[in-house]
């Protein structure tokens, strides 16, 4: 397997390597905003004083296609850098990526309201309906509010 | 001395195989010596078959092959006195615990009353028992959190203690619970003479959980001498070295290491003498096959050297898991078929054994491969499971239709099948509710004068069928108290009694019998396990709850949860079957080939799931206060690694690693990142994908296969290429005629021959039609439209299900019915249509429509049912007023007046009398039909009889359709008018619109739109009587499609307009006339072809409703096609000079 490192741009290590504030990275397609990203992260990581590990970082993208791909590369660079270094921190840090918070708002919303549920008086073995049952689900109460309308006499005028 | 002596190696280096040669050794020489080897639950039938094989070992007595609760088993034996708790008994404790401490719960008192959060309760406190927690221990953790102000962490403890604590307190003296069991065992072990002085050998375990630690020391203590096989390289640890914390995280044994540290602390605590381990350093399992040696030596190390896979390590990428799981069963039949395999040398890992198992069932059924799924099976859909949910939820929830009918279509009620079903089609008819079944009314929904059900037969069964729901409604929330507390006992004896009364108990039996009979010994089985289960559940309520009171809804919620976790134990292993089952179950040492499927970054090794109680930052807490429970995140996470690389060396000589690249939604799925540690260890190697691979036949692996290829190259909608199809068809014509290929062959051959023709035997056409033909304009156009569709329409007679709604179709009868009933009392009354006042009129109309309506028992029902359909009612209301002032307003402005309405033709002893044709072979055709309205008017001296049909949304005269016969309509009507000479001539036909419809238009327009006209009328008429019908037409007709000017007369805009000159009209007849005599003669003669026109765009397809009879497919089937032509190609249209 080739070892050759990522040559970044300059403006694509400024955002990989800048510290202690926020970042907004603004680009169009195409000019590896991805890899920025993941690269940024698996730097904040190895950097062993950031205090940063994989457990405690937060990504989330649009897909969940995204995400597990965000979660391969982050891995990839991760392996790159340990074999780099031998620093077995590392090999850890990519063992502990499969459980890392890599994911879509909604599964990370998810993952809350399911850790937290006893705050929200839910069941904890809820599920999320799909489409199909939502569609089905409208259509009943549709029926019922425009049976329950009728027999409104301030409303069936109206009606 | 007691000793204990470690057998270290990595995996493939033969612990296992020199545990079994001890074992076997021992038991060669005759002494009495017991013997215990400690294995896991899934490994005791390998291990005890694998010592079996040995040639000195004719059987055994003094050895016991014992997992840790076969163990527990024997050591405290069936104890009736105190029963052992289930699982959902343990549930509904801790579910009443809830409830009953609601108010002082700190974290979950919001959830407290859910089901959900009792189970995952137990499963909590299922953990605490598992790692020997006291409810000292957790009023430790607290005192030690609370120093740490983790507040969140602190109250969740706190909760879960006291439910701990209430827990313990309840089953004291009155239940064993199951997780306890083990340190109850524990105690007697010292004193049980199976293991006093017994040889013990421990194998294939990464780990133990705290009471099988504190059970393995009270073995090691009572026993002579130990060996402990661990998975790990003796060679890099400190053997000396007992403390977990020092233990490196990413080493790759990480979970053996912490295992052997363990044990050896308890070595030195129980001053037990350790012997010099023994290491295991040559991976024998791999000598014949180096690239999985190189797995082994090197999957997790850095730059390890590269060398070549071979045939032996494959990564296989599959588009889907369908796919995925053929390739596995396609590939194992190759293994066994070439490389000399059995199926018991082969393995299938799955992680997510759920969805997978569905495919792997039915493709290894498929291909002939026998296999052992290591799953329990869900016993929840078991047709006494569906009753008593379905009767119970028909209960509580106001008796709706679904669950009444799941209820009886559980076949466990006495009733017949065909019996349900009528009752079925009569609720969905008449829109049956909840409140039907209850009141006690008997049911008087069908009409009256044309029913289409026997109704005293409907409620005899409708009793039959409500009775014991009824009664046990009664029971269960009775009238005067909707809402009753039930003690639990209470609550089971009503369910059996109702169960009694259905005789649920004998049907089992006869069941079981009659499984019996055809040697169905899985089913026997089921139906036994499942019947005690169910049982126990309900003994476990009434012990749980005993003196509670709780609603009905809270049973039945309590009792759902404990059905869904009823589960079959497996069914016993065969001799030779292919094991499919997660990493840890798969512990077979003699595997040859290994398929790790569902290798995605989601579920390889184990899947991640975060579901459960205490979250990973509670865990994290505990585990620094030194209350350890299971796994961390992090621990689980580092463990990933061991269980990969046990999975890759599971075989020794072929490893296949496949994966999805697609879920079952289509979505992309990662391949896990251990595959890229695997591949890193060949040179040239590449993943292979199996998307659009075509099967060739070379590669054919079963008979189903060979069909499926065949039937595909040789099919009619194939391409094919020629030559190959021409050795094809040979292919199969020597199948035919071989013994074993036979059956093959003729699946093949019918396949591939099929032809989707429908014709009536010889015969029969004489019996169906006699010597006079009834017929009409409807059935000629659907003979026309597809003779098939008419054979099943008219001659079979197939009916779909009503249902209860106002179909288009009820709405145009009402329509019809209204007015009628208004000229009639018109003509009654001796009033003009033409002279009456609008408000006298919709006065009229307004009496006509209460009239119709309170006749019609189906009408007064469906508006009765709710106010919507009140409206809709009234609507249909106002579309008459709009309707009978257009009629009014057409009638106004010509000559003819509204004679009859509703006039029968061909209908004995009503109307005009009959309208009949010769047709071919002597037969006679009648016709017969309804024409809605002539009217008559004297022009120019003449009599002369204008034909209405009112249709509910606008139509206009199509000319294609008339030609081919499809809608004859209004020709029929002209044609059976003047066949009765009762009108003098007839001047022509119109289709008027009851429901004008809607017009858009802004509100400015809203006043230049007042005087339009939206019931324009639209037909064909002779044009000499043009003046008639509308004498103040100029330029169109507001009314009618007929267009007057000084130039042409009646003639202008000859192809758009409906007139007719008088030779052109007779051809119109005629034309007529002669496609009733052709169709007529084509139904005589009994052609049912499935020939659907095709007339443009259009087929007849798209409005039938037969498809799934005549299953008509576009690749084998033609259609019919005709030309389309407009009112040119009837009759001739010549170029005019203006505006033509």
């Amino acid at each position: 397997m080739d070892r050759e490192k990522t040559k970044w741009t300059r403006q694509q290590e400024d955002a990989i390597v800048a510290r202690g504030r926020d970042v907004l990275v603004t680009a169009s397609a195409g000019t590896g905003k991805t890899m920025v990203l993941s690269g940024r992260c698996v730097g904040i990581v190895a950097e062993k004083n950031t205090g940063v590990n994989v457990g405690n970082v937060l990504v989330l993208t649009f897909t969940d296609a995204a995400a597990e791909q965000m979660r391969s590369r982050i891995g990839r660079q991760l392996k790159e850098a340990y074999l780099e270094t031998k620093d077995s921190y590392l090999l850890g840090q990519l063992l502990q990526l499969a459980g890392a918070d890599i994911s879509t708002i909604h599964s990370f919303c998810k993952r809350l309201i399911t850790e937290y549920f006893y705050k929200l008086g839910l069941d904890p073995t809820f599920r999320v309906i799909d489409e199909d049952e939502q569609q089905m689900l409208k259509a009943e109460v549709l029926e019922k509010t425009i049976g329950w309308a009728w027999d409104q006499s301030n409303l069936t005028e109206g009606l | 001395m007691k000793t204990v002596r470690f057998i270290l190696g990595r995996s493939g280096t033969g612990k296992t195989t020199l545990c079994i040669k001890a074992i076997a050794e021992a038991l060669s020489l005759r002494d009495e010596q017991p013997l215990i080897f400690l294995v896991p639950e899934q490994a005791t039938y390998q291990a005890e078959r694998a010592i079996l094989s040995d040639r000195r070992i004719a059987g055994y007595s003094r050895l016991n092959v014992l997992s840790f609760n076969r163990l527990q088993f024997m050591l405290l034996g069936k104890n009736t006195a105190t029963p052992t708790l289930s699982h959902s008994g343990q549930q509904m404790i801790i579910h009443r615990i809830l409830r009953d401490n609601r108010d002082k719960l700190k974290a979950f008192a919001a959830s407290a009353n859910l089901v959900g959060l009792s189970s995952q309760m137990a499963q909590t406190v299922a953990e605490l028992g598992q790692y020997g927690k006291t409810h000292e221990d957790i009023e430790g953790l607290l005192d030690k959190l609370k120093k740490n102000k983790n507040n969140l962490t602190a109250l969740k403890f706190g909760d879960i203690g006291l439910v701990f604590k209430e827990y313990l307190r309840f089953i004291e003296g009155r239940f064993i619970d199951p997780d306890v069991q083990l340190s109850q065992a524990r105690k007697a072990a010292g004193e049980a003479g199976f293991i006093k002085g017994a040889k013990l050998w421990v194998d294939g375990f990464a780990g133990f959980t705290t009471n099988e630690l504190a059970m393995l020391a009270e073995l090691m203590r009572t026993a002579s001498d130990t060996q402990i096989a661990l998975c790990l390289d003796g060679s890099k640890i400190d053997l000396a070295n007992s403390d977990t914390g020092v233990i490196d995280p990413v080493s790759l044994f990480n979970p053996t290491e912490r295992t052997y540290a363990e044990l050896l602390e308890i070595i030195k605590k129980c001053n037990l003498r350790l012997t010099e381990p023994v290491i295991l350093e040559k991976a024998v399992r791999f000598s014949d096959c180096e690239p999985i040696a190189h797995v082994e030596r090197s999957l997790f190390t850095l730059d390890a050297p590269k060398q070549k896979a071979g045939d032996n390590v494959h990564v296989i990428s599959a588009p889907n898991e369908r796919m995925e799981v053929q390739f596995v069963a396609r590939k194992i039949k190759r293994l066994v078929k070439e490389n000399q395999l059995r199926y018991r040398d082969i393995a299938v890992i799955a992680s997510d054994i759920e969805r997978y198992q569905h495919y792997i069932a039915a493709y290894f059924e498929d291909y002939g491969i026998p296999f052992f799924i290591d799953k329990r099976k869900p016993l929840n859909q078991h047709p006494v499971v569906q009753l008593v949910c379905s009767a119970l939820q028909a209960v509580i929830g106001r008796f709706s239709n679904s669950d009444i009918f799941s209820y009886l279509k559980s076949d466990l009620v006495p009733m017949e099948r065909g019996d349900i079903d009528l009752l079925e089609n009569y609720c969905t008819a008449f829109g049956i509710a909840g409140g039907d079944w209850q009141d006690g009314k008997d049911w008087q929904f069908d009409d009256e004068k044309e029913p289409k059900f026997n109704e005293v037969v409907v409620n005899e069964i409708r009793l039959r069928a409500a009775r014991p729901l009824l009664e046990l409604r009664d029971k269960l929330c009775p009238k005067e108290n909707p809402s009753p507390m039930l003690t639990s006992s209470e609550f089971t004896k009503i369910v059996f009694d109702f169960l009694d009364g259905l005789e649920v108990v004998e049907k089992i039996g006869n069941w079981i019998e009659q499984a019996i009979e055809i040697k169905d010994y899985a089913a026997v089985e089921e139906h036994r396990q499942f019947y005690d289960r169910f049982v126990s559940i309900f003994d476990e309520l009434v012990e749980v709850f005993s003196d509670q009171q709780m609603r009905c809804e809270d049973y039945v919620a309590i009792i759902n949860s404990a059905f869904s976790q009823m589960t079959l134990a497996f069914i016993p292993p065969g001799l030779d079957q292919v094991l499919v089952g997660s990493i840890e179950r798969s512990r077979h040492p003699d595997l040859k080939a290994v398929f790790v499927t569902g290798a995605t970054q989601k579920q390889f090794p184990v899947p991640i799931s975060y579901r459960g109680i205490l979250s990973d930052d509670d865990r994290i807490a505990a585990e620094s206060a030194e209350f350890p429970l299971a796994a961390t995140m992090e621990q689980t996470l580092s463990q990933r690694q061991y269980l990969a690389y046990i999975a890759f060396t599971r075989p020794s000589q072929f490893l296949y690693v496949t994966y999805p690249s697609a879920d079952e939604s289509g979505r992309e799925q990662m391949r896990s990142q251990f595959i890229a540690s695997l591949e890193g260890l060949f040179e040239d190697f590449k993943e292979e994908s199996i998307a659009g691979e075509q099967i060739d036949i070379e590669k054919i692996n079963s008979r189903m296969e060979l069909a499926d290829l065949l039937c595909r190259r040789l099919g009619r909608d194939s391409a094919g290429n020629g030559h190959e199809n021409g050795q094809l068809e040979g292919l199969v014509s020597d199948m035919c005629s071989d013994g074993q290929l036979a059956e093959v062959g003729g699946v093949v051959r019918a396949a591939v021959d099929y032809k989707n023709i429908a014709k009536l035997d010889d015969g029969i056409t004489g019996k169906l039609f006699g010597r006079q033909i009834k017929s009409s304009t409807t059935r000629l156009g659907i003979f026309a439209a597809c003779p098939y569709r008419y054979f099943a329409e008219y001659i079979l007679e197939l009916k779909e299900r009503k249902e209860f709604k106002l179909e288009p179709l009820d709405l145009g009868i009402f329509y019809h019915s209204v007015l009628d009933c208004v000229l009639r009392e018109l003509n009654n009354t001796k009033k003009d249509f033409a002279a009456i006042r609008d408000e006298e009129l919709l006065t009229i109309l307004w009496e006509q429509i209460t009239k119709v309506i309170s006749e019609s028992t189906f009408i007064s029902n469906f508006k009765r049912h709710s106010a919507h359909n009140s409206f809709i009612i009234k609507c249909a209301g106002e579309v008459l007023e709009d309707c009978v002032l257009a009629i009014s307003q057409m009638v106004r402005t010509g000559q003819f007046r509204p004679g009859e309405s509703e006039v029968w033709f061909g209908k004995a002893g009503e109307g005009i009398g009959d309208y009949k044709l010769a047709i071919e072979n002597g037969r006679i055709l009648s016709l017969s039909g309804k024409i809605d309205r002539i009217d008559v008017a004297r022009v120019n001296g003449k009599q002369a009889a204008l034909v209405f049909d009112y249709k509910s949304k606008g139509k206009f005269f199509n000319w294609s359709k008339f030609r081919h016969g499809l809608d004859m309509q209004l020709v029929i009507y002209l044609l059976a008018v003047r066949s009765s000479k009762k009108y003098g001539d007839t001047a022509g036909a119109f289709y008027m619109p009851v429901d004008g419809g809607m017009e858009k238009a802004s509100p400015d327009e809203l006043d230049a739109r007042k005087d339009s006209f939206s019931h324009k009328a639209k037909g064909i008429f002779n044009g000499e009587y043009f003046d008639g019908i509308d004498s103040n037409a100029s330029g169109w007709s507001k009314y009618y499609n007929l267009f007057s000017s000084e130039k042409n007369g009646a003639y202008g805009h000859y192809g758009t307009s409906g007139a007719l000159k008088p030779k052109d009209f007779e051809k119109v007849l005629r034309l007529g006339e002669e496609n009733i005599i052709r169709i007529g003669g084509q139904i005589a003669s009994g052609k049912i072809e499935i020939t659907p026109y095709k007339l443009g765009d259009e087929t007849a397809c798209s409005v039938c409703k037969y498809q799934s009879v005549c299953r008509f497919d576009w690749q084998i089937n033609d259609y019919n096609p005709l030309m389309g032509g407009g009112k040119g190609a009837v009759v001739e249209i010549k170029p005019e000079g203006d505006n033509g």
